[in-house]
């Protein structure tokens, strides 16, 4: 009889379980979820903020892991497991962009905002997501690598295929973009908070 | 370097101690900068990892194990119906209604709660051959005239006995010990030391003829069977006094003892959906269950069950085409639930249970109408009908599986 010592997958390395999705279909299933748990997160954070629609987010998260577990299945090789996942989210989100135009405007922002009576309904993060909105993707998306899914500027830079000085440059200038954007929001917030 | 890039580095925690000693400066003498650095902190906490917002969809979540052909467990497996109106309410509703029905019968049914205090140790325990023939041929009449209903205790007539014979009738009730003797006085005895030195007495200072009295030919009796005028006699032993004094509790089966019931149940169900569909493997347990239940009284048992079993789930969508796609599955389910179980009448019971699968991809609920049956080669039984549904929901559509069958319990 085999004797199964180990069967947490949820504490194996993303390497391990890479190989178990190539085993059989029982303990693949197992090794996919454990993925899944791990980095859904992440690859929703960066979908939802580089295509902002919650619908086509949703498909493009979906058919990210679906991508995922087929070429894993298909004999893909993987080195960073989470930059691989950014990567076919990346390139899902760009063709998704390619037939569509970013077509708010600061002005637009501000109008929402203020017609809205946002700031003052909602947390600093929808606020936050909403400006998002209003940069050019290239600085959005390495926005979201650095900042929401933790990223090294290394793997920033691996998956924008940049050098690591132009991965900081890009994330560093979005956030002062941000900054000037919602500049007058988080003097309203400090003084509701007060 | 400008003052932003002097504030994202010490954010970042790269700058170097040049860098920290020119934001230093800045920050002492500039309060633009000031609230420079204030305001990219409140951005910066903004995206705390693990924040809500980020998190995908159950729906989005059981989409992408659904297209993979794969089941998502935990949390994420259960949202969609958790979410539904069906568990937001039923289970409430369940939980209220067994708080009442224990509530009521533990405090204000007086009747149950005699049942259930005199549910141990109902056992009587004869020793004359005689005795059991005078129940036989009396049982519909004297026997049930001379009940003590109020002690529930059997007693017997004097003169339905025959004289000749030798008859000391034993009880163990509650926590007492009666004698009786063929003059038709009764004995308490708080145990069974005095009991048997009452015995001992007898049998060293009456006559001649109560010497002879024996412990042999041991009937057991069912208190209720006693009750119901349906007596059955169930063990007919040869017991030596000494034998008699050491298995007197022996005699006791652990079911009678026990405030506990333990049921193994076989149940062949048929689905009410037609289909040829079967599971690629069927589990070796299929349609095997095993439930412990609490006697809270005699009546009224509450407990868990636990059974193998398939449903047959039948789920549609539309696809991008708007063609709509039909889904039959079989899976083999591990089905864990809360059981109450209720006797409407003396054998019969009624016997409901709500609970949800190890993967918690649905609720489950069943009803059984059943009859127990006692002392049969020499076990109990439980048989009856049954009827089951499963609800589940699937792209936000809700779907229910019912089946009907039988079920057969063995107990222990």
């Amino acid at each position: 009889m085999k004797l199964q010592i180990h069967k947490n997958y949820k504490i194996k390395s993303d390497s391990e379980l890479v190989d178990l999705l190539r085993d059989k279909k029982r303990i693949s299933e197992k090794a996919f979820e454990a993925i899944f748990d791990r980095y859904s997160y992440n690859v929703n954070a960066y979908v939802r903020t580089v295509i902002g629609d919650a619908d086509d987010s949703a498909d493009i998260f979906q058919e990210t892991f679906i991508r995922f577990y087929n070429n894993v299945r298909n004999g893909a090789e993987i080195t960073n497991l989470q930059s691989y996942l950014i990567k076919i989210s990346r390139n899902l989100c760009l063709n998704y962009k390619r037939d569509k135009k970013n077509n708010v405007e600061v002005e637009d922002f501000h109008k929402i905002v203020n017609e809205e009576n946002f700031y003052e309904n909602q947390e600093l993060l929808e606020i936050v997501m909403r400006a998002l909105d209003l940069m050019d993707d290239k600085y959005k998306e390495a926005f979201v690598l650095k900042k929401i899914d933790g990223m090294k500027f290394e793997e920033v830079a691996n998956v924008l295929d940049l050098t690591l000085e132009g991965a900081k440059t890009r994330v560093n200038r979005a956030r002062v973009k941000l900054l000037e954007i919602l500049d007058p929001y988080i003097k309203d917030l400090e003084f509701k908070d007060k | 370097m400008n003052i932003n890039e002097l504030i994202l580095e010490f954010i970042d925690g790269s700058s170097t101690p040049e860098m920290d000693k020119s934001l230093f400066n800045e920050l002492a003498n500039n309060e633009v900068a000031q609230q420079k650095l204030k305001k990219f902190i409140e951005i910066e906490n903004s995206f705390v990892t693990g924040n809500s917002y980020f998190q995908p969809s159950a729906e989005s979540v059981n989409q992408v194990f659904t297209q993979l052909g794969f089941k998502k467990t935990g949390f994420f497996g259960a949202l969609p119906f958790l979410q539904s109106n069906f568990i937001r309410y039923s289970v409430p509703a369940v939980m209220t209604t067994l708080m009442f029905v224990f509530t009521y019968n533990y405090f204000f049914n007086d009747d149950d709660k005699n049942n259930l205090t005199n549910s141990k140790n109902n056992l009587a325990t004869f020793t004359s051959p005689q005795i059991n023939n005078v129940i036989e041929t009396n049982k519909n009449n004297d026997l049930n005239n001379g009940m003590d209903k109020n002690n529930k205790l059997a007693k017997i007539n004097k003169n339905n006995l025959n004289n000749n014979s030798n008859n000391i009738v034993k009880y163990i009730y509650k926590e007492k010990f009666v004698a009786v003797g063929n003059n038709g006085n009764m004995q308490y005895f708080d145990n069974k030391d005095d009991l048997k030195e009452y015995f001992d007495s007898n049998l060293k200072n009456e006559t001649p003829e109560k010497s002879k009295f024996s412990f042999q030919n041991v009937i057991e009796i069912n208190e209720s069977d006693i009750f119901e005028n349906s007596l059955s006699i169930t063990n007919l032993n040869n017991y030596t006094l000494n034998d008699f004094e050491n298995k007197e509790y022996n005699n006791l089966s652990l079911k009678e003892l026990s405030n506990f019931e333990f049921t193994i149940n076989f149940f062949p169900t048929f689905d009410l959906k037609s289909s040829t569909m079967n599971p690629e493997k069927l589990s070796s347990f299929n349609q095997l269950g095993f439930n412990a239940l609490y006697k809270v009284t005699d009546k009224f048992k509450l407990g868990l069950e636990i059974q193998q079993e398939t449903f047959l789930q039948k789920f549609e969508e539309d696809d991008e085409f708007n063609r709509t796609l039909i889904y039959t599955q079989r899976p083999n389910f591990t089905n864990i639930g809360a059981v109450v179980k209720y006797n409407i009448l003396d054998k019969i019971f009624v016997y409901t249970s709500v609970g949800t699968n190890t993967e918690f991809s649905g609720v489950y609920n069943r009803v059984r109408l059943g009859r127990e049956f006692y002392n049969i080669f020499p076990l109990d039984f439980d048989a009856g009908i049954e009827h089951s549904a499963l609800h589940y929901s699937f792209n936000n559509n809700r779907y229910s599986s019912f089946k009907f069958g039988i079920f057969f319990g063995v107990k222990f």
